[in-house]
């Protein structure tokens, strides 16, 4: 059996896992109801009214995002600077084992913590969150920042253990502590490239953020969750372009930013 | 003795030993020319003179202080005495010259220092430090300029002004003027050569003979041992040829060096 077997094999053992049918849909109910739904998009509600609960979760979809943003910083950051190598290890060559072992703790505990936070999806902490704090954007932001944080630190570290080691051990032999290297040597070699996956975490938090709303982080995404159940899919229509036009706007500020700073 | 290397032999766990057995100081204000083929063994001492790699037996002695007996801080401000240069300056690419300059004045003095210093950049006193430095090496015009774009020997000037600021007591080069222009390559060896007058040790690695010929010793190392240690006056061409066996493009240097190079000792006294 070649590799076009092995696939036809999947796919047909993932169709039978999944209830999947394609004759769905030439049912008569099912087509009524898609026709609804199809027919609710086609007539988004644009009253003026609901135009303005809109922009109000959509402004709280994007202080989620920000919100995150600076949990993910807040914690993601420091935990970066340990969890790159060229800053939190000591390489000397001929040092004694234990030393070498001892000096890899704070590197590996920083890897797995960020490995930790980053493998949890945003949902799934939501749902944390929510069950400690309530419902609300207050859980969407926590969600959002912690995953975030799991993110930016891996990314971050990674980015700064890129970098050109000639100055690094220049500053080191100039006396630098890690701090120093981290802000002296390192930092301003990164710095464009942080800043640039920086601003890519936050276009992502701005989806996530519209995501977590689904299971009552607040944001936009609770409003379309709460109208989807309610068969109200004018607004849901509506919330859909409004999530779009989120991301549109997050992706084109982050472009004129990225452009800003080059 | 302000520089002692005594009996030290080292290595690479992937290389086995580099250096065997090797005896090697500096007094205040000498200046030693390291010479030898590539592989010989001369980036591994340096790499011992600064703690970046520790010797399987022997002991490094610099300022006093045995090496492998310090960490932490005690480690970090003895390195912070010792002024080292390398080939490619290793500057920080992306800042202005001023401000890897001011890097010096800061990167020893602690983790609140160092933030201070990237977050609202050098005080005036600092920045005038590092203008004059810079001045000396002729690049105080190109203070504001970033790294990445100045020419070799420009960032080669810049090390150096670094070098200066930092005052260091003991002073090692790794082939400082290998890849700048003779210009640049005379202000720089002024510049060392000032630090050795003013009483810091200086170890010079070079696979210049013109170079060589202008320090006060020189030491050279084959396959990781000493095979010569004397006045340049002694690096007749039997040395040469037992120290490059048929290393003829560097035997050749010894015939082209120049009498009097603008940076040598009369000059700068």
């Amino acid at each position: 059996m070649g590799w076009f077997g092995i696939f036809v094999l999947l796919v047909g053992w993932s169709i039978r896992g999944t209830g999947f049918n394609a004759g769905f849909f030439s049912n008569g109910r099912a087509q009524e109801q898609t026709q609804r739904f199809i027919s609710g998009f086609l007539h988004p509600d644009l009253s003026l009214s609901y135009l303005g609960e809109v922009a109000r979760s959509a402004v709280t979809t994007l202080q989620i995002s920000f919100a995150g943003l600076a949990v993910g910083i807040l914690i993601g950051v420091p935990l970066s600077f340990l969890a790159a190598a060229n800053l939190s290890v000591n390489r000397t060559p001929g040092l004694p084992r234990w030393r070498r072992v001892l000096g890899l703790m704070p590197y590996q505990l920083a890897r797995n913590l960020l490995n930790f936070l980053r493998a949890v999806p945003e949902l799934v902490w939501a749902l944390v969150f929510i069950s400690a704090v309530g419902l609300g954007p207050f859980a969407g932001a926590l969600a959002i920042g912690i995953h975030s944080a799991g993110l930016l630190g891996k990314l971050w570290a990674e980015q700064m253990e890129a970098v050109d080691d000639g100055p690094v051990e220049a500053i080191r032999l100039l006396g630098a502590g890690r701090t120093a290297l981290g802000v002296l040597a390192v930092f301003p070699q990164a710095r464009q490239n942080l800043l640039s996956l920086t601003l890519y975490q936050w276009e992502c938090n701005v989806r996530a953020a519209a995501i977590v709303g689904f299971v009552g982080a607040g944001g936009i995404g609770q409003d379309l969750d709460v109208s989807i159940r309610l068969f109200r899919y004018s607004q849901a229509s509506v919330l859909i372009l409004a999530i779009l036009a989120l991301v549109v706007f997050a992706d084109g500020t982050s472009a004129l930013v990225r452009r800003s700073l080059r | 003795m302000d520089i002692l290397v005594d009996a030290v032999t080292a290595g690479y766990r992937h290389r086995g030993a580099v250096l065997s057995e090797v005896t090697l100081g500096a007094a205040r204000g000498e200046q030693v020319a390291l010479i030898g083929p590539s592989g010989a063994g001369k980036t591994t001492l340096f790499r011992l003179l600064t703690r970046s790699l520790r010797p399987s037996r022997g002991r490094v002695v610099v300022g006093g202080a045995d090496l492998g007996r310090l960490a932490g801080r005690e480690l970090r401000s003895t390195r912070a005495s010792i002024g080292v240069i390398h080939q490619r300056g290793d500057l920080v690419p992306s800042v202005s010259a001023l401000a890897n300059v001011a890097v010096a004045t800061q990167a020893g003095a602690g983790p609140l220092a160092a933030l201070r210093l990237a977050a609202s950049g050098p005080t005036r006193d600092v920045a005038w430090r590092c203008r004059e430095a810079l001045d000396r090496l002729e690049v105080g015009h190109l203070a504001e300029v970033r790294v990445d774009e100045l020419s070799g020997g420009q960032r080669q000037r810049v090390a150096v002004a670094r070098l200066l600021v930092q005052a260091p007591s003991v002073v090692l080069a790794d082939e400082p003027t290998a890849s700048v222009d003779q210009a640049s390559g005379d202000l720089v060896m002024e510049a060392l050569v000032g630090l050795a007058l003013a009483g810091a040790p200086m170890v010079i690695a070079t696979h210049e003979l013109a170079v060589a010929r202008r320090m006060d010793r020189v030491v050279a190392l084959a396959d990781g041992v000493i095979v010569h240690n004397g006045a340049p006056t002694a690096l007749d061409s039997g040395v040469l040829a037992r120290i490059y066996m048929s290393d003829k493009i560097i035997a050749s240097d010894a015939v082209e060096t120049p009498e009097k190079a603008p940076w040598s000792r009369p000059a700068c006294r």
